[in-house]
This record gives structure tokens, sequence and C-alpha cells, in this order.
């Protein structure tokens, strides 16, 4: 059967990886295995100086003990060692066209310092400054953009223990769950497949594991994310509401070292190193183990059952010269669930190539291959039913993006980039059949686009620029035509090449004016355009995703969002607060027809309706960041409508993300360096939902007659989940580090409704449940480092 | 294909509880429901007539008496008249057969609105000609630990969309004729094959009654059929209009609400009773074969 021939090559792609893998951790425990005993009479400060905005590491810079003869240059690859005798310092660095920045420093054993240097725009500023810069909330002209860093997400609590970056994205203002406990997401009001989600500049099709439970984000690998909530860099194109980018690990560690996790579903392992002084790998790899317990369950089906996932991460990185650097990335992740029925399987693999070159300090560029795939495979082994149906989208792109900073009036960002994306929308082979494919497609996706920053005054600051972007369908394909009722006029056939093409141009700009040295307002304007959507129906997260084009059909989606904030730190940047507010207008918004059939349907443009939307809201944030009390309070204020001829009668109607309030409240308390507790609390205002309001009767069984689309709403959501981490010593001169977190989902048990279901037992009317699914849900995991 | 996918719901039952929820909602005004059809087999033909309810009403759905209801093709026609014991069932006044490959019309007049004038729905459905079967088998299978009877279909699928659906008697009861129960099939992916026993439906075996009974314990809201060998099987393939095939479909996918990962918004069932009623109006014909359940 064609499903276990499928099934082998993933079996052996796997092998291969973890072979391989293997192989390499060999040779580096090999030459590792005397790891040599450090015999420094002085303690050592050494780390990576980076440029903050691009990453890239920066050789040549100065890393100096303030007040002290003490100085080093870093090396090719940004990396310093500083040796200091004991006590306290004030660690300097500096570099041409960068601000010079301080750290205090006890020094009572060797530490690690990773030092991030700001491009100097005008003057030099001394700033201190701590992952970013601490005043970027007010200085900096980006809007609507969040970040996060791992270690600020891996202290919240969690869902059966698995740390998940797109559950911590959630708590964010603007951003909303799809569905309980789902790692799906809702920018502004957009819908799901609106968000670009970027691994390491590679495109994630389907983030989720396990049916939208998980991530496919293993923790140990991701260093921490930025999300762009509409007014995305010009470099980034292709979804309406938001960029989404997750960034692994890119620090050369000093020898072999590893991170990793057993808890309560999963277990993962994280190992780097070196090879040499120019090389460093990474390898991350996850496994689900639940299922094991399916084997005590005591229904014969479910034992009989397996429901499992796994992932893996791959990076090489090798510096060529002072000025070349290579990377290699992976990601391969399955989902799978099989019963003596059939089995069902998804999931991603990616795959990158990137050459980051520095001409000068004040140019670089980046140059990547990347290829994308999400797959997913159903089969029936049932006699007499043996199918196998699969699908999926395969996408192949080339990007090349330039940084070249001249002075404060220029700051530009220019490149391009071309997709070629395959899209196989469903193949379904019965035994004994011919084959049925509804017929796939392919499209090229082109960009260039050019942006700058303009410093005009020490208080006014602009950024500005201009994407083209580019679609066209290309290929050997047969059109259906469709009437105004949509049903099939007649078809056309095309041979080959390219058959159709749209250009759109994607302006963006926007400003930040410092009012003082601690607030601002900003203001901006943004385009964007999306060319492929996903024909979901469901809001929980459905793995059966199918990728479309824009077509003779099909035109794409735009978006045009205003957005204007007030931003205000106080007490020195530790506290930072925000008000901002969006109106965005979405044309050629897509939605399908009323009982749309969306898998296997060669008609599936004819279910496609097109309409226009709305969304405009408010967002309050208040964040605490250092201190024993950190964390932050939002509350968003919204609205999101869509407006479709065909769909409720043609009166606009609620998208299914429109939530008026939400509240998320995300805080950690440090007792002691061994001991810190997380809360967070979520609000938001109920799902809209379609009701029935009337029922008919066929043969003794009744059917539902709704209210118009989205006319009511489902009970308010909210939870509370609390964590304790403790790290046993903190101060352990051992190589080996433990550290226990245990965590309470849902911890006062709020039955938040998933789904609302109705039944009826004969001769009996209908009743309506909900179906809710995780309350007081205890997990523990037990991390570690060496 | 819906039906694999319910596989992945393993894991979502193994996690979700289920508790009543009161849902309030304004109630919409009643609409008249027309539901019936007309066959190629001789014999009498029945069309219901009833009004729409709220959907939590504890009354059942009221049936609406002193309609006239006939159907009209070229210059025959077909009258109806009610069933005195159950108001709202109208069945023909004489045994008659559909001919495939004529259009029939209902016509349903009644002053539903109760404003003194009596208003007419209509529908219309075109008679396809039948498919013939030359087939069916029963196999014994076992799956997850149960043991089933499976049946097998043989028949040759004419060229072009089509759509089935099988009506089945057990030795002399008619079986899994509601609409929830239905099966209707598309030829999507068998367009112009022969069917070469292709797996249609599947039965428990009547030894594990015990225990499937135990376990189902409450749900009886879809009875499993039981088959024992020496039972005789009567089936008959339908080839239906695609409108009738997607009202089944509609209907089964709304009446138990809301599906996460498969499941469209929620959509209002497609009728084709014209003049603001809903329900549905279809005539088929069928060809029947027998089987008997192996020892």
């Amino acid at each position: 059967m064609k499903y276990k021939r499928v099934e082998r090559q993933y079996a052996q792609a796997f092998r291969r990886y973890i072979f391989e893998g293997l192989i390499l951790i060999l040779t580096i425990f090999c030459s590792y295995s005397a790891p040599g005993q450090d015999s420094r009479q002085k303690a050592t400060v050494r780390g990576t100086v980076t440029d903050i905005r691009t990453g890239e590491t920066l050789a040549g810079a100065s890393v100096f003990a303030k007040g002290t003869s003490s100085g080093v240059i870093s090396d090719d690859r940004g990396k310093y060692i500083l040796p200091l005798d004991r006590g306290k310092y004030t660690i300097c660095a500096a570099f041409i066209g960068y601000e010079t920045v301080e750290f205090p420093v006890e020094l009572n054993a060797a530490q690690t310092l990773d030092i991030q240097l700001k491009p100097n725009v005008q003057e030099l500023e001394t700033v201190t400054v701590f992952g970013r810069d601490r005043d970027a909330n007010v200085s900096s002209v980006n809007m609507g953009v969040e970040r996060m860093s791992i270690r600020e997400i891996q202290r919240l609590p969690v869902l059966m223990g698995e740390v998940d970056v797109l559950k911590a994205i959630q708590l964010l203002p603007g951003v909303q769950a799809t569905a309980e406990g789902g790692s799906g997401f809702s920018v502004r009001g957009g819908s799901p497949d609106q968000n670009l989600i970027l691994l390491d500049n590679t495109t994630v099709y389907n983030a989720s594991h396990l049916l939208g439970f998980f991530s496919v984000f293993n923790n140990d690998v991701v260093s921490g994310l930025e999300l762009f909530k509409g007014d995305l860099p010009l470099k980034y194109g292709g979804r309406l509401s938001s960029l989404l980018s997750v960034e692994t690990k890119s620090d050369n560690p000093q020898g072999f070292h590893g991170t990793g996790g057993v808890g309560l579903i999963s277990a993962r392992l994280m190992l780097e190193g070196n090879l040499g002084e120019r090389t460093s790998w990474l390898i991350g790899g996850r496994r689900s183990y639940a299922d094991i317990f399916l084997a005590l369950a005591k229904d014969e089906a479910l034992r009989h059952s397996s429901v499992y996932f796994y992932d893996m991460n791959v990076k090489l990185s090798h510096r060529l010269s002072a000025k070349d650097r290579i990377e290699l990335g992976g990601y391969y992740g399955r989902d799978m669930f099989a019963a003596e029925v059939g089995q069902f399987d998804y999931g991603n693999a990616t795959a990158s190539l990137t050459w980051k070159h520095t001409f000068s300090p004040k140019w670089f560029s980046r140059v990547s291959v990347n290829t994308s795939s999400y797959g997913y495979g159903l089969g029936s082994d049932m006699e007499n039913m043996e199918a196998y149906w699969n699908a999926g989208i395969f996408d192949v792109a080339f990007k090349a993006d330039f940084d070249t900073r001249i002075n404060g009036l220029w700051n530009l960002n220019y490149g391009i980039s071309s997709t070629l994306h395959r899209f196989s929308p469903g193949h379904v082979s019965v035994e004994g059949y011919p084959d049925y494919e509804v017929q796939g497609s392919s499209a090229l996706e082109h960009a260039v686009y050019l942006s700058n920053e303009q410093k005009l005054s020490k208080r006014l600051t602009f950024r500005y620029g201009l994407r083209w972007s580019v679609f066209q369908n290309l290929g050997k394909i047969i059109i259906f035509n469709y009437d105004g009722s949509h049903n099939v006029r007649d078809s056309t056939r095309y041979s080959g090449g390219i058959y159709n093409a749209y250009g759109r141009l994607e302006p963006r700009a926007g400003g930040v004016f410092l009012i003082d040295g601690s607030s601002s307002v900003k203001a901006n304007y943004a385009r964007n355009v999306q060319f492929i959507q996903l024909a979901e129906n469901s809001s929980a997260g459905s793995p059966v995703n199918i990728w479309f084009p824009a077509s003779p059909n099909i035109k794409p989606q735009t978006v045009d969002m205003f957005s204007a904030g007030y931003f205000r730190n106080f007490k020195n940047n530790m506290y930072e607060t925000s008000v901002e507010m969006y109106y965005k207008k979405l044309h050629g918004v897509i939605d399908f027809a009323e009982h749309a059939e969306l898998l296997l349907n060669q008609y599936l443009e004819g279910d496609v309706r097109i309409g226009t939307g709305n969304a405009y809201g408010i967002e309050f944030m208040a964040r605490k960041n250092s201190g024993r009390l950190t964390g932050f309070v939002n509350y968003t204020l919204s609205r999101s409508e869509r407006t479709i001829p065909e769909i409720n009668n043609g009166k606009t109607y609620l998208a299914p993300y429109d939530k008026t309030h939400a509240i998320n409240i995300a805080l950690n308390y440090d007792f002691s360096r061994k001991l810190n507790v997380s809360a967070t609390w979520v609000f938001a205002s109920g799902t809209p939902t379609t009701y029935p309001t009337g029922r008919f009767e066929v043969d003794g069984a009744y059917f539902p007659i709704y209210s118009g689309r989205n006319e009511y709403r489902r009970p308010a959501y909210h939870r509370l989940d609390l964590s304790l981490n403790y790290i046993p010593k903190p101060d352990s001169k051992k190589r080996w580090q433990g550290e226990w977190n245990v965590s309470l989902y849902n911890a006062y048990g709020r039955k938040n409704p998933w789904l609302i279901t109705y039944s009826q037992v004969k001769t009996a009317t209908p009743t309506s449940d909900m179906v809710y699914l995780f309350r007081f849900v205890p997990s523990v995991t037990y991390n570690f480092k060496f | 294909m819906r039906k694999y996918l319910s596989l992945t719901l393993i894991l979502a039952s193994l996690l979700s509880c289920v508790e009543p929820f009161d849902i309030k909602t304004d109630n919409s005004p009643p609409v008249i429901v027309i539901y019936g059809y007309l066959t190629d087999e001789p014999g009498y033909h029945a069309i219901k007539v009833s009004a729409s309810s709220p959907y939590f009403d504890t009354a059942p759905n009221r049936g609406i008496s002193g309609a006239t209801v006939k159907i009209s093709s070229d210059n025959t026609l077909i009258s109806f008249h009610e069933v005195d014991t159950v108001p709202g069932l109208y069945v023909t006044v004489s045994r008659t057969a559909g001919i495939p490959g004529r259009t029939y019309s209902l016509s349903v007049e009644t002053d539903f609105d109760s404003d003194g004038i009596r208003e007419t729905y209509t529908a219309t459905s075109t008679m396809l000609s039948a498919v013939e079967v030359d087939s069916v088998t029963i196999q014994e299978m076992s799956l997850m630990g149960n043991r089933f009877y499976t049946l097998n279909l043989y028949a040759q699928d004419a060229p072009g969309e089509d759509y089935y659906l099988g009506r089945y008697r057990l030795n002399d009861s008619i079986i899994l004729a509601s609409i929830d129960r239905l099966s209707p099939m598309s030829d999507a992916t068998l367009d112009g094959q022969y069917i070469n026993g292709l797996m249609i439906r599947g039965f428990s075996d009547e030894r594990d009654r015990e225990k499937i009974e135990n376990r189902d314990d409450g749900e009886n809201r879809n009875p499993r059929v039981y088959l024992s060998p020496g039972d005789t099987i009567t089936f008959s393939l339908c080839r239906i209009e695609k409108g009738y095939y997607e009202f089944i479909n509609q209907c089964q996918q709304e009446m138990n609400g809301e599906n996460p990962f498969f499941g469209g918004p929620a959509s209002n069932i497609t009728t084709n009773i014209s003049g603001g009623g809903i329900g549905y109006f279809t005539t088929y014909a069928f060809s029947t074969v027998k089987t008997v359940v192996p020892e």
C-alpha cells in the first residue's frame, strides 16, 4: 500500500537524521574527552559582541574594564575573553559606529557576558543595554512590536509541562488564542493564516503539534521571538496580520553543552558545541511519550492506538572569514496518530542555507535559500476500504537582504526575494481504483523592497519604504471559470508558463517623536498584501490544511493599517507603558460559502466568497522589567468585522476572532535565586458564535435553524495558571545544573467551553452540551543544562 | 473521507469533559417544513408538512393539517390526502410510481401564516434512472477487538458526477432509514469505474451485542444494527440528485453542533422548497439485491 511506502520514507529520513546526529555527537565527545583543567589565576569574562539589530557578530570591538588597563578586542567571530582579578568592575564595550555600553559586574567566577551594540545613529551616547535598548519601547520607531526572550517564556506557567512560545505570545496585547489550549493565534482580529511564522527566516506553514495543543518550537532550541502586529519590516510580506519571527540559538558555545528536560508528555534534549574555532553546531530533538499510557487504557481500541509527535532541529554555523559566515539549518517534525483502522500523520520540514557577509562595518548582506514543506497523509487500513490521502505545500525561496548605514539620514535596508510555491491540495488512492487528484498548481512570489530610517533631529525619526510584490501563477493547468452564482461555467486550459500575474505596491511608513527622554508618540501606516491563503473553516486549527493561491478567480487580499500610540517609561526604564490604537481596512478578504466543502474539492474557488473587513482597537500595556517582581499587564478593547455579500445575507458579521475585551496578566516573583513563582491570568470576551434559534423535524430527528452568523457569544473565557521554578543549587560549580518547574494550568478549574454540541435522544427534544478540555492540569518538568 | 478523520479525535476525547449547557437565544418565528420523496417503486408515497419550533422546545413539532398536497409531471397528477391519525402526514390517494427521466413538481397549499390567504409552496425534482447493482456481499471483519460484518458493493458506476444512497432491510424490517442514519455516497473518487466490492456499510455482530451495549449505555440515539448468520439483507442502491445528497450531509453535519477540526461555521441547511418553506422534496429510482449473512 502506498501509505506504507511514504511512511517508510519518513522513517528513513528520521533515522538518517538521528544517525548523522549521533555521528556528529560522537565526534564531539571524542575530541572533547579531556576538557583540560583551567589553571587560570584570574576569573574571566567572556562572551560575544553582536549588532542588536541584525544579530551580526562584531569583530574588532573593544571590551574593557573601566578604570583598569585590562581590555581586549573581539575576534573575527565577535568573541572576547577578558581576564581580570576577582572584584567589582564596570565592563564597557565600544565599537566605531555603535553606542558604547557599560555593565556593572561582580566577578567571583568565570562569567559570560554577551554584549549587543546599537548602531550609533547620530552621536555617541552612553546607554546601558540588556538584550535590547532599555528605552526601545519609547525611542524605537517600531510600533506594534512585541519581543520575548526564551528566558521570559520559560518562566511562564505551562500546559502539560511543555513550554510553548506560541502560547506565550497569546498573552500579548492584540493577540488572541483561536481555541482553548491551542497554539493557533489571531492578531488584531485577523485569521490565523494571516500570520507569517518564520523559524530562522524560513516559513513554517503549520506551527502546531497534537492537533494544535503544542507548538512546533522546541524551547531548548529557541532563543527568542519577535512579533510584528501588522507593521512588518519591508523585508517581509505576504501576510496581512502579523509576522512572528522565531530565532534558534545562534551564540557559539565554548565547548560542548547541552540542555534538556523531562516533562509530563515529552522529553527533549539539545546539544551544542564547536568543531574547531570556526564551526559550531546545534542539534535538538523532542518526542512525546504520552502514548505509552495508552497501553494501559481500559478501552481495547485505545490500547491499539498510538498518538505521538517528534521533532528535530539542526544548525551548523561556519565562519569562512572575518567577514563571511555560513549557516545551515533544518527542522523536521511529525505527528502520528494510528489505530487499527488507519493512520494520520502530518508535519513540517524546513531547511535553510544562509550566507552572511560584512562588506564593511556599515554594510551587511544576508543571502539565503530556504525550503519549507508541510504535508499530511491519512490512511485507511480497513479491509475493502483501503485508501490513502495526502496533500501539502512545498516552497523554495531565495532571499537577498542588504543593510547599509551611511549616516543618520540614510540607514537603508533593501533586497529581493523570490519564492516558488507548489500546492498539492489532495490526492487519494483507493485500493483497486484509479487515483483521484485535485489538480495542484504552482506559483512564484517575488518582491523587491527599499526602506530607510532617518533621524531628522534628536527627537524625530522616520522610517519609510516601499515593497513591490509580484505574484505569478504558472504551469500546465485547467482553470475553471465560474458564473455569477459560483457554478462552473467553463474551463480554460493553460499549457504551461505564466498564465496570470498580480503586482502590488506595499508602502509602509512610520515615525517617532520623542517628547522627552522617557516618553514619545508614534504613528504609522502599512499596507500588506497576501497572495496565498488557507482553506480552513474550523477555528480549532485543523492539521488538514489546504493552502491555495490567488488566481484568475481570486484576487490578492490587502490590508491598510493605521496606528498611533503613546509610549512612556518610568524610573529609568524599569517600567514601560504604552497605549496603541489601530484601524485596519481589509480588501478582498476571503471567507467560504455556507457548507463549503474544502477537502478534495476541485471547485474550491467556487466556494470562496470575497468581501471586506474592518478591525480596530486600542491596546494598553504596562510592563515591569527589573526587580524581584517582573511581568506585564495589558488590556485590549477591539472589534473585527467582515462584510461579504453572500454570507449572512450580506449583513456585516463579527469575525470569529473578535474579542471585545481581553486582559492578560503575567507576573513573576523571585523569592531567591533558588525559587521564583509565576502566575498568568487571562480573560477574553466569549467567541462570537451562531446558535440555533429554531428547529425542524424530519423522520423523528431534529435539525437546527440558526441565528445570523456569529450573532451570539459564548461565555467569557478566563483562566489562571500558576508555576513555580526551583533551582536547587544556583551557585553550583558543577557542570550539571538542574531546575524543576511545577505548573498548574487552569488553577481554579474554570470550565471554558471548547465546543458546544447538541444531542437528542430518540423521541425526546434536543439538548445542548458544552465540551471543555482542561481543568486543573498539573505538570512537573525537570530541566537540565550542562 | 471525513469518517477516517474521527480517528484524530481519540486524543481529544481523552482530555475532554462534557456537561449540559444552557443556551439562551431568541426564538425564530415558525416556518413551514415540507419533507418527502417519490420513488419508482409502486406504492404509497408520503409528504410531511409541519411547523418549525424553538430549538429547545420540549413539545414535539406540530403537524400542519388541511393542506392541499399534489405532485404533477407532464400531464400526470398525483394527489395526496392527509392521514387521519397523524396531523400533517399526507400520502398518495392510490398506489403509484414515478418514472425515471421525468421532472416532478410538488405543490403544498395552506394558510401557514394564518392571514386568511392560502400560500403555495413548491419544489421540483427530476427522477434519475437507477444504476444496476450486480451484487452485494457480506464479509466478516475484526476491528479493534470487535467483530463486524461489512456490506460490499459490486456495480458499474456511470460516467459523470453521481450520488447514491443505500436503503436497507434486515429480514422484513426497514433499517437505517431516518435521515440521520443514511449514508449517502458520491462517486468522486471512483467515477465511471467498476465498483468492485467497496465496503459501504458496517454492521455489528450479534455475538458482541452485550459487550457493546454495556459500553454504549445511555447512548441509544443511534442504536446499532446487529447481524447473525442466516439473516437476509435487502439492499437498494438509489441514484439521488446532488441537492438531496447535500441536504442529507448538511442535516447530519449540523444536527450535532460544532465539530472542532473539520466543521465549518454553523450554516442553515439548504432547502429546495420555494416560497419561504424549508425541508426537501426529492425523487429517485433504485435497484435492489439480496444477500444472506454467511455462517
